[in-house]
């Protein structure tokens, strides 16, 4: 298969002697041959004065060609030294159609001439290709290759592909000559099938794309121009300038509103656009999800691979993953949430730490009140307060009671930054929030919101929902919760609303939950033997010992006065029970 | 020295079970309030316990009010209508507990069925029995079934307050109780007025009123 011999070429294994130079063409026409090549050439001479359609139609190789090709027409490859290969094997019909029909094969393949073939001792096929392309700029200078602002960036670029990798080797044409052939997005391949960068704030952005991502993809139909509206067949303007490859990512997205526009505005809504809206370039934009140009179907992110989500939230992800439904995820039929079933895909919220997403529970589980009122008392009591996550997130995680300040008709929470002047005003930013400051901070709130202020208890774990364990594992045991020494209301937080939706946390001392303040600040909130009113303890010993007291009191004055009652009748009568 | 059948034996009954489900109901009340201080049973088996001797407390009660109706005794809960009469022998007995006791006079009171509590007895029972109980059982099945009274409980203060109020009524009960037995003590002997609550009978004063 290699090339060894000089003025040979092995070819699957045969050998062939190359013709002598200029012995097809050149022959006069009394050769016996003429009588064969002069109708032919009558033909070609006579479609000659019709218009045609293309290049290639009807046109004959050249005379130095058609010696070439008598060997070169059959397949053949040349391997070079560090094992690149390249086929030898020239189609003559796509090189007769060629802007460059008219030359010699050894007008570029200058170290061949006809009657000197020595074998090529290229060391890659990149140095011979690189070898050859010097021909080009011999007839095509500098000057007129650096015209097109587009073309001198591609062909300046120190890793710039050779011409033949957009204008092709033998079937060499115009990249316009595209235009003609198959779909815009065939045209665009043209180029950007082979590597193609570009640079942006110094970081190297691919452009380049593989036909089987668009094949694959859910837009295998579409043109690339359908996106890239910029662009076409007859025009590539020179890229936009970005600032950096999020700017451009972002920029990108833009297009698909043009079809998606619904999904656009529920995005619009949500806390990864606020993120972008502050500025945030890391936020993600359709393509972070759904990919540019190998979008997957919207089943996809469905999928424990294929989840978009986990690409910014991997720890989240992690604990998602090992949780009861992350477990069941890859293998159950019945659908266990992943991301966007509580999350939303689109309009995706801030993440609540006070309060998990209960209502997302209830649609696949909803006879959890009839369940839990199997062991639980008041289960509709024990259900407003806990979050499903208190009980069914194991016990290594740390619960928190949250005393969201909502607005009693919305249940809505209240704005922070109102939270906050009134505790500035009571000089509290800096630190826990005490009893009475939190009561005082209720009473502010009162006075100024427009709203019914009311403060909804809810003991919950922090990025709660994505360690949801096992039935079997589910906290069981009451005393848990309802114990004097219950961990679980160590930290204590209120919770009000950021401008952008987001949640802000302020700590409360732990005190509040048995406070007396409480009693009416927390009234629903009442976890016996947790938060029970300490100030109670306190005014039962008091009366308990006065209870206690009178006996010995009483007793110690009757044995203190037993010499005046000596020698009289004992006293008569019932005394009081 | 003649015998007065001052305690029936459904009186006495109801008396007994009374001190068994008050017995029953703080030492589980406490360990429901103060779990992790005291550990003496589960949690869950604590508040069954206290839900069953609620109820039964709530039945004893019903029977003492239909006893008494029927039987109509209840006016010996009731206090003398007449203020002037009945400040004038609640200071009598005050002076006795407070004075005359410990010099020996003789109690200015004589129990009778029909008249079985001294002024004083009559307030602090009358308050106890028509006040304190009911506010304890009230306080109590609220606390019992919260979803049910979820409203109702809202609208009195919520489940702290009614927390409080059953807590503080039981505080009283169990300080009185210390007052209640001591006070049992001082009969002619200090076990007369306990074996009465056994036996129903009471050796009547000799020169009885």
């Amino acid at each position: 298969m290699v090339s060894s011999a000089r003025g040979t070429i092995v070819v699957k294994g045969t050998r062939r002697t190359a013709r002598e130079p200029g012995a097809s063409m050149s022959a006069p026409l009394t050769n016996p041959l003429s009588a064969v090549f002069l109708p032919i050439l009558c033909l070609l001479l006579l479609g000659a004065l019709f218009p045609r359609t293309g290049h290639a139609a009807g046109a004959q190789p050249n005379a130095e060609a058609e010696t070439c090709l008598t060997c070169h027409a059959g397949p053949g490859t040349k391997t070079f030294s560090d094992g690149t290969t390249v086929s030898v094997q020239i189609d003559g019909k796509r090189f007769a159609g060629s802007v460059h029909r008219s030359f010699g094969c050894t007008s570029c393949h200058r170290d061949v001439k006809l009657d000197d073939h020595p074998s090529a001792t290229y060391a890659t096929k990149r140095q011979f290709v690189l070898h050859v392309q010097a021909s080009c700029s011999s007839c095509h200078s500098e000057s007129q290759l650096k015209a097109n602002p587009l073309h001198q960036r591609v062909i300046s670029r120190q890793d710039a592909q050779p011409c033949s990798a957009c204008h092709g080797s033998h079937a060499i044409a115009k990249v316009l000559a595209w235009k003609d052939r198959g779909s815009s997005t065939q045209y665009c391949l043209t180029c950007h099938s082979k590597p193609l960068t570009r640079s942006i704030d110094g970081k190297t952005v691919s452009l380049t794309i593989d036909d089987a991502w668009i094949k694959g993809s859910v837009h295998s139909s579409h043109e690339c121009t359908d996106c890239h509206t910029a662009y076409s067949k007859g025009g590539h303007p020179s890229p936009k300038v970005f600032a950096s490859g999020r700017e451009l990512t972002h920029a990108a997205s833009e297009t698909c509103e043009r079809c998606h526009l619904e999904k656009a505005v529920k995005e619009k809504d949500s806390i990864h656009a606020v993120l972008l809206a502050k500025g945030d370039q890391r936020a993600p934009s359709c393509s972070d999800c759904h990919g540019a140009h190998q979008v997957g179907p919207g089943a996809l992110a469905d999928t424990m691979d294929g989840v978009p989500c986990r690409k910014c939230h991997e720890e989240i992800f992690d604990a998602y993953r090992t949780s009861v439904h992350g477990m069941k995820k890859p293998t159950a039929t019945a659908h266990p949430p992943l991301c966007a079933a509580c999350h939303t895909a689109h309009e995706v919220k801030p993440a609540m730490a006070s309060r998990s997403p209960r209502d997302m529970c209830l649609s696949c589980h909803p006879a959890y009140e009839k369940e839990h009122g199997q062991r639980l008392p008041n289960p509709k009591a024990h259900l407003e307060m806990v979050a499903c996550t208190a009980c069914h997130v194991p016990l290594e995680y740390k619960r928190s009671i949250y005393l969201r300040l909502t607005d009693a008709a919305t249940g809505k929470l209240l704005n922070d930054a109102e939270v906050q002047m009134l505790l500035k005003k009571r000089g509290v930013t800096a630190k826990q929030i005490g009893p009475k400051e939190l009561w005082q901070l209720y009473r502010d709130l009162t006075a100024t919101q427009a709203v019914n202020v009311a403060v909804a208890v809810s003991m919950d774990v922090r990025r709660n929902a994505h360690y949801l364990a096992p039935k079997d594992i589910a906290v069981k045991q009451c005393e848990i919760c309802h114990s004097a020494d219950s961990s679980f209301f160590n930290t204590v937080a209120v919770a009000a609303a950021a401008a952008d939706g987001r949640e802000v946390l302020h700590d409360v001392d732990p005190r509040a939950l048995g406070s007396a303040y409480g009693v009416v600040l927390l009234k629903r909130f009442y976890v016996m033997s947790g938060t029970r009113l300490t100030a109670m303890d306190y005014a039962g010993v008091m009366i308990i010992l006065g209870g206690m007291a009178f006996p010995v009191l009483h007793g110690t004055a009757r044995m203190m006065t037993r010499h005046l009652r000596q020698g009289t009748q004992k006293p008569e009568g019932r005394a009081k029970r | 020295m003649s015998r007065i059948y001052l305690h029936p034996l459904p009186v006495r009954m109801w008396h007994w079970l009374n001190v068994l489900c008050f017995v029953v109901l703080i030492v589980t009340g406490a360990q429901i309030r103060y779990r992790g201080i005291l550990n003496f049973m589960p949690f869950s088996t604590a508040v069954d316990i206290h839900n069953i001797g609620g109820f039964s407390l709530i039945g004893l009660f019903l029977v003492w009010a239909a006893y008494y109706i029927v039987s109509g005794r209840m006016k010996v809960y009731l206090p003398d209508l007449n203020i002037k009469r009945f400040i004038e022998s609640s200071w009598k007995q005050a002076r006795y507990y407070g004075y005359g006791i410990f010099r020996g006079e003789p109690n200015p009171f004589h129990a009778s069925p029909d008249h079985k509590f001294n002024p004083m007895q009559q307030l602090a029972y009358f308050g106890i029995m028509f006040f304190l109980m009911p506010l304890l059982i009230v306080t109590g099945i609220l606390l019992w079934d919260l979803d049910r009274f979820a409203a109702f409980i809202d609208g009195i203060g919520g489940i702290k307050a009614v927390s409080a109020a059953h807590l503080l009524v039981t505080i009283f009960f169990v300080a009185f109780l210390f007052v209640h037995v001591y006070l049992t003590t001082l009969g002619r002997t200090p076990w007369e007025h306990i074996k009465a609550m056994f036996t129903g009978y009471e050796d009547a004063p000799e020169h009885g009123h």
